[in-house]
């Protein structure tokens, strides 16, 4: 239990034995969550206690991929952990509007509930780092909203052990600081700066926002949040590891074990499971599919064709697309073999592509039956540098290239503008569903609506709404689908983009190529 | 079994997902088997195991960049138990190979024998041997003639490692991270209790991440003009390690062919986490985004002052490297890419036909034109176009897998690239702009210089001291008094730190 001397705002106001509990155990809103909680509770409380929380960390997470903008995801946050997981403030008690005991139970509930799940997320490195990424969000949140004088008193009783640097270091610094920061002199003045090692404050280093001497940082007290975040990300990461190590020789009752792995299975947002709709497909149908292929994989395609060539993360990302949209490994591998076709076979061995292509499918190395990348990946990891044509064209293009893509789909100039303006906000993956809204909105719809009978009209106007894209292979499904069972009468009239780029035109230059 | 059964299955499981099980080849006393020989006898099988654990190479260099890149950087380390095929047949390691390969193995054999500087490459990576696991745990790979490959290998002491060096003679040999036991026993764990434990902090600058902005040369070949490209990128990097990160024991390498190596090996480097490392990587980025982006350098204005001390570098560096070396505005096709940067539509247009129509005009005299326009449209207020320009085209650019991942591998120095035959020498940071990657010692003309020196009798005993001493008068002997330099310094601070510690205890034990 917590047993620490008080020293906080909410000191002036101790009154009844409500208080002085919630006093002695949660002084503050913001915990640390150092201690475990020394409570009995029911498995139903366990149960729903566990659930609020992993709604509120699910939230974290989604509020971050939505948007950009600080101030909508604290608002998206704060609609979930009202209801969820509220915890009233301090300062909300002076007034006397939440009451010590509610005060008490919701801290209560924020502390148990963390623990719960600490259990059930500490067992693989990837739980663990899911935990802490929404856990360290959660956390950001809520000391971003709390008032200076609590977010002061609560860096007081937490103790970083940061001193203030001396005058004369400020002094010798003062011209590298106010390049850094980029304030004046006078600013610099009244400012006051922490030195720590550097690697107490990696993000800070990262984007370089902070001035790095001889391994040491400066930090601003601007950036204070920054240090109390890592520190708790720091001591969560430690513990969740010790718990992982102590969990399986706790005497645990097991009633709690089928509760703590359901829950520890609901983290990860649901894969999207390619359906192979053109069912298994032969290494020389993959040009006339293009025309269903989602921008990042066209441009993939087309710089494949065009250089007999592609880098490794783009050979990952097109290969398992292709994988996922059915081609198998027999013909996976005359295919790369063909379209890396100005290689010798000494070469296209010694460089073992056809390793890199049996390792997708899972005979090789580790032998994991890969799967193809979804949107999120794409977007969020190995970021294309120079030479490399893998990505997401909504995040990694100019506009002007992005233009020109988005162009071939034949979604018309004010379209092309529409998805461009999306995907300048970050919404990539809006950009690329309204892409496909655009330019095969009506197929699908009415894909649909013959698979419905005939009777989903209504819904979603300028070229048919459909689900977020998430996946590339969903992209192709999708579009597969819909000139699958619409191919009969519209495929060839040229009002649908998608026919675009002439598939047959391909196939013929390929084959050159190929042939050559 | 019989000969054509062995020679078929060996055929099936590809030669190039091989890795031998060095124990197991050990039955057969040698390495190398002439094609054609008879194969030996079925008390003489030889485990070949199926390759289960390339998913987490990655490297740094050259030729070999497609072949290593095609094995994952991004999955987790996890190994599953393989299946051991029992093959009767050495994957024949030069068999393939031509004279010429035969000629080079024999010289590296020399080479390993008698000019490798053993002694002091136990000396860095015992790290004072302050704890035995630093060596011990350390992997060492190795790529054989014929392209087969050795993971996880590991040894007692630099004896054990030197006699398997010279008998299998590696044509590249990868250094590891230091592992949480010895790599050669991983297979006896389950899968996850084998992790890396530390590794010195590393920087891979190659010459093909430059492609889009040299004009002088393209892929694994180099000029003296590019070069130029990292000379600036060893002074900006060495000089952000050294003071922005408080680094003192940094080795620069030169990769053999066309980029560097930068092994950081401090106590604190050698211990950073991946995080750590992402993130020094990150301050260090400036150049970001693949083919589908015209600019890719955003900097804010002021510029942190670590990037300061870049900018003079780069401005030095210019106008003789890009402008005139390069001459990126010499054509339509390379302006272009250079006015595509611009984001002021009006310039762009009136520079290019501006450019179109005096085809005479230099670089320098062309970039004075844009010069000029930028500052013109900025009237006083600084403009950050020009500079993000400069530093597009001549900022270190990075490989920043190799740094991130401690289980990464890269080539160690002193090896022998097989394509140029040069040896991978350490660069002096201090005098790096007097480095002459074409002055550096090569594979044929060392063994050349080892038999004309009197003082060699390459048949005397074989003991001790025989790789410095017989590296005494070669050309390579400046490069390893460099490198002694470099680890007398290291064991200095090793040294420094150890009395610290005692002190430490001493002073509790006091209490």
């Amino acid at each position: 239990m917590l047993k620490q001397q008080v020293s906080t705002s909410a000191a002036s106001y101790v009154q009844t034995a409500a208080d002085k509990r919630l006093l002695s155990a949660y002084p503050f809103s913001l915990n640390f969550y150092t201690d475990p909680p020394p409570y009995e509770l029911t498995l139903n409380e366990f149960e729903t206690y566990a659930l609020a929380r992993l709604k509120v960390l699910k939230t974290c997470e989604t509020a971050r991929i939505r948007s950009k903008d600080a101030k909508k995801i604290d608002e998206h946050i704060e609609s979930v952990v009202s209801k969820e997981l509220p915890l009233a403030r301090n300062s909300q008690l002076k007034g006397g509007r939440v009451k010590a005991k509610e005060a008490y139970d919701q801290r209560r509930k924020d502390h148990i509930s963390h623990f719960i799940l600490r259990l059930a997320y500490c067992q693989t490195e990837d739980l663990r780092q899911w935990f802490i990424k929404q856990e360290v969000a959660l956390f950001d949140y809520r000391f971003r909203i709390e008032e200076s004088a609590e977010q002061e008193a609560f860096l007081r009783h937490i103790d970083l052990g940061l001193a203030p640097i001396t005058p004369e270091e400020k002094q010798t610094l003062s011209i590298p600081l106010q390049q850094t920061h980029g304030i004046t002199p006078e600013e610099l003045k009244h400012q006051t700066f922490y030195r720590a090692p550097f690697e107490q404050v990696l993000d800070l280093v990262a984007s370089r926002r902070v001035l790095l001497r001889n391994g040491y940082a400066y930090v601003s007290q601007k950036d204070q949040p920054t240090l109390v975040s890592n520190a708790f990300r720091h001591k969560l990461k430690e513990s969740l590891e010790l718990t992982a190590k102590a969990l399986p020789r706790m005497d645990e009752d097991d009633r709690l074990t089928p509760i703590l792995h359901s829950l520890s299975k609901q983290y990860v947002s649901k894969e999207y499971d390619p359906t192979k709709s053109a069912g298994e497909i032969r290494h020389d149908d993959v040009d006339s599919l293009e025309s269903h292929f989602p921008p990042c994989m066209r441009n993939l395609h087309q710089h494949l064709r065009a250089d007999a060539h592609l880098k490794y993360f783009g050979r990952v990302q097109f290969g398992l697309f292709l994988k996922g949209i059915g081609l198998p490994l027999e013909e996976a591998l005359v295919y790369w073999r063909k379209a890396f076709h100005r290689l010798t076979d000494d070469e296209f061995q010694k460089k073992s592509y056809a390793y890199g292509v049996r390792y997708n499918y899972g005979v090789e190395g580790k032998r994991t039956n890969w799967t193809p990348y979804s949107c999120m990946k794409i977007i969020t990891s190995n970021q294309p540098s120079a030479g490399d044509h893998h990505g997401c064209p909504f995040k990694h293009f100019s506009p002007d290239n992005l233009r020109d893509l988005v162009g071939r789909y034949g979604c018309g100039d004010s379209g092309a503008s529409e998805v461009l303006r999306i995907a300048k906000a970050g919404h990539y993956q809006v950009a690329c569903t309204r892409l496909f809204e655009l330019t095969r909105g009506e197929v699908h719809k009415q894909a649909n609506r013959i698979a419905a009978g005939g009777d989903a009209e209504g819904a979603g106007g300028g070229g048919g709404m459909v689900e977020t894209i998430e996946h590339p292979n969903q992209f192709f499904d999708m579009s597969f689908k819909g000139q699958d069972s619409w191919a009969g009468r519209r495929r060839r009239d040229g009002g649908n983009a998608g026919s675009q780029g002439g598939p047959d035109q391909s196939t013929q230059a390929s084959s050159m190529e190929v042939d050559r | 079994m019989t000969t054509t059964d062995s020679t078929e299955q060996a055929t099936k499981v590809h030669s190039k997902s091989i890795a031998i099980d060095a124990d197991a080849l050990e039955v057969n006393g040698t390495a190398k088997r002439p094609a054609g020989e008879p194969q030996p006898s079925p008390s003489k099988r030889v485990k070949v195991e199926e390759e289960t654990s390339m998913a987490d190479v990655s490297f740094g260099d050259e030729a070999d960049d497609e072949l290593l890149a095609s094995m994952d950087l991004d999955y987790p380390v996890v190994e599953q138990p393989s299946k051991q095929l029992v093959i009767p047949v050495i994957p024949a390691p030069a068999a393939s190979s031509s004279s010429e390969e035969k000629h080079f193995i024999e010289l590296l054999k020399v080479f390993y024998q008698w000019l490798f500087p053993w002694k002091l490459f136990y000396r860095w990576l015992s790290y004072g041997n302050v704890n035995k696991h630093v060596f011990q745990n350390r992997e060492f790979s190795f790529t054989l003639p014929g392209d087969t490959y050795m993971r996880f290998q590991s040894y007692k002491d630099i004896e054990e490692l030197k006699a398997h060096i010279i008998k299998f003679c590696p044509v590249k040999i990868d250094l590891g991270a230091v592992y949480n036991m010895k790599p050669k026993d991983k297979k006896a764990v389950r899968p996850g209790a084998f992790h890396p434990w530390e590794r010195e902090l590393v920087f891979d600058i190659d010459m093909t991440d430059y492609d889009e902005v040299r004009t002088c040369c393209s892929g694994g070949d180099i000029c003296r003009k590019c070069w130029d490209f990292m000379t600036i990128s060893i002074k900006i990097i060495d000089r952000i390690l050294r003071e922005d990160f408080g680094f003192k024991h940094i080795l620069w390498v030169y990769s053999g062919r066309r980029g560097v190596h930068c092994w950081v090996c401090d106590e604190r480097a050698r211990k950073l986490t991946p995080e750590a490392r992402r993130a020094i990587v990150s301050y260090m980025e400036v150049v970001k985004g693949g083919e589908g982006v015209s600019r890719k350098v955003f900097l804010r204005d002021p510029l942190h002052s670590s990037l300061r001390y870049a900018e003079r570098v780069l401005e030095e560096h210019f106008e003789e490297t890009i402008l005139d070396n390069m001459k990126v505005l010499d054509t339509q096709e390379r302006w272009s890419k250079v006015l595509a940067i611009i984001p002021y539509e009006e310039i762009r247009n009136s520079l290019d036909s501006e450019f179109q129509a005096n085809e005479h005009m230099s670089s320098a005299e062309r970039w004075d034109r844009i010069v000029d326009e930028l500052a013109r449209r900025k009237k006083g207020s600084r403009d950050t176009v020009k500079r993000d320009i400069i530093f597009q085209y001549t900022y270190p650019r990075l490989d920043s897998n190799v740094s991130i991942g401690l289980n990464h591998l890269l080539k160690s120095p002193f090896c022998v690239h097989p394509k140029t035959g040069r040896v991978c020498v350490p660069i002096d940071p201090r005098k790096c702009e007097e480095f002459d990657p074409f002055a550096v010692p090569e594979l044929s003309a060392l063994v050349d210089e080892l038999n004309s020196s009197s003082n060699v009798k390459v048949e005397s005993g074989a003991d001790g001291e025989e790789g410095e001493a017989k590296s005494a008068g070669t050309s390579l002997d400046p490069h390893i008094k460099l490198f002694k330099a470099f680890l007398s310094e290291m064991d200095e601070s090793i040294r420094e730190s150890l009395r610290n510690k005692r002190a430490e205890e001493d002073r509790k034990l006091n209490f």
